[in-house]
């Protein structure tokens, strides 16, 4: 293997790929970058088994081949380098990298060695928002389960139907769904569930992009395809739970706050609730509602009443603190609307208006308060 | 007055034998059902009340008996299964001695129906307490039934012995259950005060009763004891089933051991399962397994005991080691226990327990006393916890007084917090948390203090009921039948911690919410958990509500290795201190030490 390459243009590449090398792995082999050249290209590539990545970048090849060489010291050797042209070439098990006035070495191992690459079927790409995904990514993927008893619920399901990209997590407390309405997807024959490993990196390494990304739906795999690089993840097997089931259709209690005021009531009030339960009681009533928590353990005491738009019986409903307050950021509109049953049963939390062709709620579990 | 030797009457003579062969009700219900398998039946309903003090009934479809038979079985010694010296070392059949029924007779109001294939009518006995009362003829089904209401009517003292229809219950279902596992092919049914326990049809294979038995989820993760690699002819056959290391129980009630499909209780047999396992289990849990040993009639005695439980063995090490090293080469073979021990050892090679290695922990010793006291307290408090830590060693009957003592009002916590101000916390090995107080170091066990603190909490929440988090999608969750009892019997308490369930038909069981405290567990495991460990607490005699704060306070702590954030630390150093008795865990470990700046003064010979 012999390229000669500019630094700038292979550094943004490892600095790219580096996001899948796991920091620590039982596998060692894992820790290494495999470097591949083609006529044009040299590409890079990653996995940690679950998730891969291979990104290519432009250089002038003289002799094709392989090697794996250790991510990290490549890297920041990579990083590190003086602008401008670098050379590199390769034997049986060493590379070696030339810049201006400057020669490393670093021994690697053979490219057999490296695990195969999950094969990917580029044609089959459905283009979609990139900023839209991100957004949906980051709206569901914090309800999801960390519980690894129950695995299907460690990821973020993906359903599509009528043109509506769906996305949904929960971890039995609390669900979130987003639907992006009018994309390139007619259908999903199947339901997929995506670790959020492989979304976490897709949100990072988008950041260096805009507009459209090719995602491919793999028989056990998604890809994203970046254009100059592709990330890919195994997905987790179902069976997911049903979720539409347990969305309630007709809450007719109806609260309406504002949502800054609100979150920063509950972050107060929350502080002196149950350290471990995080309860808090919201008493609704009229048109303003009560924030109460009480921690025996401190003899703490906290209550706050909020100015509230609320049509619905009297009740008061109790919530775990975190789970609103995870809400309330996910939530971009200046009020929160709240649709609620009874303080035993699922509530739904939703902005009041949406962006266009984006529609999205949440589902909250309530803490039920001691009689 | 010396007494003249006589003979005794007959009545007294089956008495005396019902007291071997007669102990409880599932004594009754177990050689009842013998008869009936006996007697070829492919159909056995067990019809309980009052956990089979008030009534017991076993109907079957046996071949049943001519009228002449059926007087004839009431007699002592009388049995239609041997017949000579001979027959009795080579037992194929369960009973034999031919004293069960005047036995159950002689203590019961008692009635026994049954009709044969040649008879076109069927006949009626009616015994009260050993005494013939009449004999009729009547129009029956081919088969019979037994029925006998008021078991030990006319023995007082026996009468007191029986412990509360829950445990009588619990004994005769689990007597059921072996019988189903080991009678794939006959139908079983078994109601209690007209509520259906078991419903279980003829099936083909083991395996689907064992499904029958123990549901989906439990059966799945059985494990076949695979036929053994050489054909070669054996004294004994082992089949059967073993429960993978992760559904490991509180107690053996889950090892079924049969010997020519005759359950068994044999310490022995179940060591030689119990440690195929190796260190894949914990101490003190137990495995699953249904283990069916085939072997020779004339190589095993069932004549020990009255009650036929016990059977001794021609070759019993032998059996041992076989039954041992079937058992480690199927768990083995499913990759459930790594193969340190056994690498490469031939079948021949293996010799008894003494080639096991044993996996024991060193008893954990806490290396400095743990204090009595911590010195900023204020007098009267120190009092009270060292009255409270006396308590806590008194014999168990005092327990109820600890129960009352704890739903006392709690002091204002903030008497001991404000003095003890808001220290600097660190987590060290995963397992302790260190804090500087004053001039001394605490170190707190974060299980054992978390265990006292939900230990306390969960005496409030009988009272006042406590924090549930509702749960998104309800589980269903498939108990065994004892665990289904012990949900029974609690369910109240259950739902005061805030379990929120409801039984789903059958032994299923929707769980809708769970006690707030412990976070997001899986519903499922949680659930049984606390179950299978109020169990065993219940069955070791702990009082109710202790029995279930305990199991859900061990259950629901943070397990050694859990990391711990400084909020998380701060919460359990605050609430432990607010707690009555701070400086043990409900077992009475200690859960913190105090070491003193000089203890380090010392070791650093700065003094
Ligand atoms: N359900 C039944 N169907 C047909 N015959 C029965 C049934 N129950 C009892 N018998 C007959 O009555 C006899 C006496 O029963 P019993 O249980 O007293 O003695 P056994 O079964 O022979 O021995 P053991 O005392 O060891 O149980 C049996 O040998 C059998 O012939
Ligand atoms: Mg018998």
């Amino acid at each position: 293997m012999k390229f000669a390459v500019e630094k700038e243009k292979l550094a943004e590449v490892v600095q790219k790929v580096l996001n899948v090398v796991p920091v620590r792995s039982t596998l060692p082999v894992l820790s290494n970058f495999l470097l591949e050249t083609n006529e044009k290209q040299v590409s890079l590539k990653a996995t940690d088994l679950d998730v891969s990545m291979t990104a290519n970048v432009e250089a002038a090849v003289s002799k094709k081949g392989a090697l794996a060489v250790p991510a990290r010291p490549f890297a920041d050797l990579v990083r590190e380098l003086p602008s401008g042209k670098i050379d590199v070439s390769s034997t049986e098990d060493r590379l070696d990298i030339k810049c201006k006035g400057g020669r490393y070495k670093i021994s690697g191992i053979p490219a057999e060695d490296f695990p195969a690459l999950p094969e990917v079927y580029m044609s089959k790409a459905v283009k979609l928002d990139g900023e839209r995904l991100v957004r949906m990514i980051r709206k569901s993927l914090f309800a999801v389960s960390k519980d690894e008893t129950r695995p299907a619920l460690n990821g973020v399901l993906w359903h599509a139907e009528a043109d509506k990209l769906l996305m949904v997590a929960t971890d039995g407390h609390r669900l979130a769904k987003i639907e992006h309405a009018k994309t390139k997807i007619k259908r999903l024959t199947n339901d997929i569930i995506v670790p959020p490993k492989a979304l976490d990196y897709f949100v990072r390494i988008f950041a260096d992009y805009e507009g459209n990304i090719g995602v491919i739906f793999g028989e056990s795999n998604l890809s994203f395809d970046f254009g100059d690089a592709l990330l890919t993840t195994r997905l987790l097997e179902g069976p997911y739970p049903n979720y539409d089931q347990v969305i309630p259709k007709d809450n007719v209690n109806k609260l309406v706050v504002a949502r800054d005021d609100f979150g920063q009531t509950v972050r107060r009030v929350a502080i002196l609730s149950n350290a471990l339960t995080h309860q808090i009681k919201l008493s609704l009533k009229g048109t303003s509602m009560e924030l109460t928590a009480t921690n025996f353990d401190i003899g703490g005491e906290a209550r706050e009443t909020l100015p509230a738009n609320y049509s619905g019986k009297e009740m008061d409903i109790g919530y775990n603190a975190s789970y609103l307050l995870d809400v309330v950021k996910q939530v971009d509109s200046d009020e929160l609307i709240f649709e609620l049953d009874t303080p035993t049963t699922a509530g739904v939390a939703r902005p009041n208006r949406y962006e266009e062709n984006e529609e999205y709620m949440f589902l909250l579990m309530p803490l039920r308060l001691m009689d | 007055m010396k007494n003249k030797i006589k003979v005794l009457p007959q009545n007294l003579v089956n008495k005396i034998a019902a007291g071997e062969v007669v102990e409880r009700p599932a004594s009754v219900v177990k050689e009842l059902v013998e008869n009936s398998l006996d007697a070829g039946a492919k159909s056995i309903f067990i019809e309980l009340r009052a956990g089979g003090t008030r009534l017991i009934k076993v109907t079957d479809d046996g071949w049943g008996m001519s009228k002449e038979e059926l007087l004839l079985s009431l007699e002592r010694h009388s049995t239609s299964k041997i017949s000579s010296v001979e027959d009795l070392f080579r037992i194929s059949t369960f009973g034999f001695r031919g004293e069960a029924l005047p036995a159950i007779a002689s203590v019961s109001f008692f009635e026994i129906k049954s009709r044969d294939r040649e008879s076109l009518f069927g006949h009626k006995v009616v015994v009260e307490g050993g005494e013939l009362k009449s004999v009729k003829e009547e129009g029956l089904p081919i088969g019979t039934s037994v029925e006998l209401r008021e078991l030990f009517f006319n023995i007082p003292a026996r009468r007191k012995f029986l412990k509360t229809v829950f445990t009588e219950l619990k004994h005769c279902i689990l007597l059921v259950t072996k019988f189903a596992l080991a009678n794939h092919e006959v139908a079983f049914k078994m109601t209690h005060e007209g509520r259906t326990i078991h419903e279980l049809a003829q099936r083909e294979k083991p395996e689907d009763r064992l499904f029958d038995i123990y549901g989906e989820s439990l059966s799945q993760r059985m494990i076949p004891i695979p036929a053994p690699s050489d054909n070669s002819k054996r004294d004994f056959e082992i089949r059967g089933y073993l429960g993978n290391p992760e559904i490991s129980r509180n107690s053996r009630n889950d090892i079924h051991l049969f010997v020519n499909r005759r359950q068994v209780s044999s310490r022995r047999l179940m060591h030689a399962i119990i440690s195929a396992y190796g260190g894949t289990i914990e101490r003190n849990r137990f495995p699953m397994a249904v283990i069916f040993i085939e072997i020779d009639p004339q190589k095993v005695d069932v004549n020990v005991h009255p009650t036929k439980n016990e059977v001794r063995f021609q070759d019993e090490n032998a059996l041992y080691d076989r039954l041992h090293l079937r058992c480690k080469q199927a768990l083995q073979e499913t990759e459930a226990v790594p193969s340190i021990a056994f690498e490469g050892v031939k079948e021949a090679d293996v010799e008894s327990e003494s080639t096991q290695i044993r996996f024991e922990r060193p008893a954990a010793k806490p290396v400095i006393e743990p204090i009595q006291r911590i010195s900023r307290e204020k007098q009267s408090d120190q009092v009270r916890k060292e009255v409270a830590l006396k308590e806590l060693y008194k014999p168990p009957e005092q327990t109820q007084r600890e129960v009352e003592r704890l739903e006392k009002k709690t002091p204002k916590p903030q008497e001991v917090t404000s003095e003890l101000g808001t220290p600097d916390m660190w987590q060290f090995a995963g397992v302790y948390i260190l804090a500087q107080v004053k001039d001394k170091l605490l170190v707190i066990d974060q299980h054992a203090a978390h265990e006292r603190i939900l230990f306390e909490e969960a005496f409030e929440s009988f009272k006042r009921g406590g924090q549930v988090q509702q749960l998104l999608f309800p589980h269903t969750v498939e108990l065994t039948l004892t665990e289904y009892q012990t949900y029974e019997q609690n369910s109240e308490l259950l739902a005061k911690l805030g379990f929120i369930s409801e039984p789903f038909g059958g032994k299923t069981v929707v769980v809708k919410g769970l006690p707030a405290q412990r976070g997001n567990p899986n519903p499922e495991v949680y659930f049984r958990e606390i179950l299978d460990d109020l169990q065993e607490r219940l069955s070791a005699g702990e009082e109710k509500a202790r029995a279930l704060a305990s199991a859900y306070a061990c259950k629901s702590a943070v397990t050694a290795g859990t990391r711990l954030t400084t909020e998380e630390m701060n919460a359990l150093f605050d609430r432990l201190f607010a707690c009555r008795e701070p400086h043990f865990c409900p077992h009475g470990r200690p859960t913190l030490v105090e070491l003193p700046v000089e203890e380090f003064h010392k070791k650093f010979k700065r003094l």
